[in-house]
């Protein structure tokens, strides 16, 4: 009966890691704590490599420009 | 280019969350599902972002000129007969046109203006501005040129080199660039503006130049740079169209009488230097204002504080044996005159030239 249930726990505890992995999206561990919701967010916007990659291109601007 | 770098987030704006003030979804797995919903310029919306925590600065920043840009539509009102701020066409034309110069809290904090592009000025670290990615950005052509001797031939100003003359901050604070409450219709009213006699009041009777033309019971009052200035930039067709003023600017240096109802200011200068500014009959004509029914209402040599002092100037420097006012007095050269002028010019100047003068 205890083998029994030690397997089960063994189990329970395996599908819950298996599940915490699966769910997690954002694979970027920051050097200082970063809260919540904005992990994401910082994945992306402090990797320059991958923002040149994905970015716009903006045309320079022409002209003068401004209050002089 | 919006790289955020890391010690960003050791900084206070730094340790809140991404979408407490960009909002976006950060579950999305995708650019554009994660901008989805994005609030890219927060600062556009002071009220709702900067102001949970800076409620006093924002509070009056809605009077700041270079969030509401009251100058600028009060000076096309004048020219055109009405507000254009209830026409949506019109408005449309002005934010393509003019509206790009509007400055948020972010545009001088956190990255370089909208005007030049964006991005940040430090990896998103907020700070006080920088000079030459915020400041010059939008003043550059003139005001920064000028201060910093970057037109062939001309000195920087002096104050440059003062310690911590570097940073316009040296003379312009953030009272004045937050707007303090009171709404302003021109720039130069501002109380807040600084003058060269908040340093300079000691200067008051230094030597007989001042004692002359600075506070004489009857003798005219002089703005400083009437004596302190070199030629600056001023302005044709740079950025607007009209006929007359497609060339490209130039540098000149002019005296003008003062009827620029300044006095509130404590500008009660009676002689001033004014610039040129790019203004036509048909400036507007591509809005659909294909003529300025008020074009005369204001002149088209405005008040002008120019950014390059030098204690000696072409004004102040004589040779020996002339008269101290040799270089200035009875001067068609230095004098604004009706000869200056087109012929669309000479009704909005009339109060300002010194043809009596000569």
């Amino acid at each position: 009966m205890k083998q029994k249930n030690a397997v089960v726990s063994l189990l329970f505890l395996f599908s819950m890691s298996l599940l915490f992995y699966t769910g997690c999206t954002d694979k970027y561990e920051p050097t200082s704590p970063i809260s919540g919701s904005g992990s994401s967010c910082v994945h992306c916007h402090l990797n320059a490599e991958l923002l040149k990659e994905v970015a716009t291109p903006i045309p320079p601007p022409t002209g003068e420009a401004g209050e002089g | 280019m919006v790289y955020v770098t890391e010690d960003f987030l050791e900084t206070p704006h730094g340790k809140s969350s991404c979408v407490s003030c960009h909002n976006g979804n950060p579950a999305a797995s995708d650019k554009q599902g994660a901008h989805e919903g994005l609030t890219a310029l927060p600062g556009d919306s002071a009220d709702v972002y900067c102001g949970r925590c800076h409620a006093e600065i924002v509070s009056t920043f809605e009077t700041s000129l270079h969030f509401n840009q009251k100058g600028y539509f009060v000076r096309i009102a004048n020219r055109t007969g009405f507000d254009i701020q209830g026409n949506p066409e019109l408005m449309e034309h002005y934010n393509e046109e003019c509206g790009k110069c509007h400055a948020s809290c972010g545009q001088c904090h956190v990255s370089r203006p909208v005007s030049v592009q964006g991005g940040f000025v430090n990896g998103h670290k907020f700070d006080k501005p920088d000079r030459d990615d915020n400041c010059v950005a939008c003043h550059g052509s003139r005001v920064g040129a000028e201060y910093l001797g970057q037109n062939e031939g001309f000195q920087p100003d002096l104050h440059r080199f003062k310690p911590g003359g570097g940073n316009c901050s040296f003379c312009h604070s953030g009272s004045e660039m937050h707007g303090s409450g009171t709404i302003y219709t021109y720039r130069y009213l501002k109380l807040e503006m600084p003058r060269c006699e908040d340093c300079h009041q000691d200067d008051e009777a230094a030597n007989i130049y001042h004692q002359r033309h600075w506070s004489h019971e009857s003798l005219p009052k002089l703005a400083c740079q009437v004596c302190h200035s070199q030629p600056y930039k001023n302005c044709n067709g740079c950025h607007t169209g009209g006929a007359g003023i497609t060339g490209s600017s130039y540098m000149k240096f002019k005296i003008a009488k003062n009827k620029f109802n300044l006095e509130a200011a404590n500008r009660d200068y009676d002689y001033v230097t004014v610039r040129h500014i790019p203004i036509a009959p048909d400036t507007y004509a591509s809005w659909g204002i294909s003529d300025l029914a008020n074009f005369s209402s204001e002149p088209t040599w405005k008040y002008a504080t120019p950014h390059n002092i030098q204690k000696w100037t072409a004004l102040t420097t004589v040779a020996e044996g002339q008269g101290c006012g040799e270089n200035c007095h009875n001067s068609a050269e230095y004098y604004l005159l009706t000869s200056d002028l087109l012929n669309y010019e000479v009704e909005a100047n009339q109060e300002i030239v010194m043809d009596d003068k000569l």
